[in-house]
């Protein structure tokens, strides 16, 4: 038998989800978030398979605000870029942005900060196109309006920057 | 056992539910993916201090190491079920016995 714990007791059990301080140094707050686990019959041990562990990681991210990796695939999809052009524009490694989107790892706080800012609208992803990589400023960009509604963008970062910046900063603060 | 635990695959990972709580106790922030990649990175230093396990109820190679991150001292034993399919975690902790196995 390759896997040893296929023939284990499956149970359901509560984990501790702990929520921690902006500072992400202790534990602001800890609540029970129930999973299907699995008993070793040798020695009663619980035991969390992927799923489990999953939805304990998600529960946790929730509790966090961060950005879940379904919103976070959507957001580029919405864009119509690669997972390397969204890395470039955030200026991260493009494993990172992968893993943000499978929910391998997850954004920093502060990085989440940015991203919840251009899924919700708040920041145009043409400003991060002018902050990026040059290679990348060619590549008609898809502006970031709330509730996902696409509107075209034909603006050349290398001609026309001052009108650019009068209108996508319109309404922002100074 | 390298490539499971970087793929995180969740068909493949099975961790002890004590590791889950040492590993949320002694580092709040992070996931629990995140000891997969603390691990596979421990995995791949060539000066691991490391060493296999014997006597263990399961079949499968076992090894306990001690490596660092995030400047703690972290304890580990872990197993590559035969076949190489499937990585169970049975420890991730501070060392209780110093930084010597």
């Amino acid at each position: 038998m390759s896997d040893p714990t296929q023939n284990w007791k499956k149970v359901i059990t509560k984990m501790p989800v702990h929520v921690p301080s902006l500072d992400g140094k202790t534990i602001q707050e800890t609540v029970m978030v129930e999973v299907e686990a699995l008993q070793n019959p040798s020695d009663g041990e619980i035991y969390l398979p992927g799923e489990a562990l999953e939805k304990l990681d998600a529960a946790k991210a929730r509790y966090m605000g961060l950005l879940q990796p379904d919103c976070i695939k959507e957001l580029r999809e919405r864009l119509e870029l690669t997972q390397k052009e969204m890395s470039s524009l955030l200026q991260i490694g493009e494993k990172t942005w992968t893993r943000w989107e499978t929910g391998r790892e997850r954004p920093s706080r502060s990085l989440n900060l940015l991203l919840h800012a251009v899924y919700d609208g708040k920041v145009d992803i043409c400003y991060l196109q002018l902050m990026s990589k040059p290679a990348l400023r060619d590549k008609p960009l898809r502006a970031t309006p709330p509730g996902g509604a696409r509107v075209p963008f034909t603006f050349d970062v290398g001609t026309a920057s001052p009108a650019m910046t009068e209108k996508n900063y319109e309404g922002l603060p100074a | 056992m390298l490539s499971i635990l970087e793929s995180g695959d969740k068909r493949r990972i099975t961790v002890r539910g004590r590791v889950y709580r040492d590993w949320s106790d002694l580092f709040p922030n992070l996931f629990i993916t995140d000891l997969y990649t603390a691990l596979s990175d421990a995995l791949s230093d060539a000066e691991l201090n490391c060493q296999a396990v014997h006597g263990m109820a399961e079949p499968g190679e076992v090894y306990e190491f001690i490596f660092k991150y995030q400047k703690r001292s972290i304890y580990s034993k872990i197993n590559l079920c035969p076949d190489g399919r499937v990585v169970i975690i049975y420890s991730a902790h501070r060392p209780l016995k110093g930084d010597k196995l």
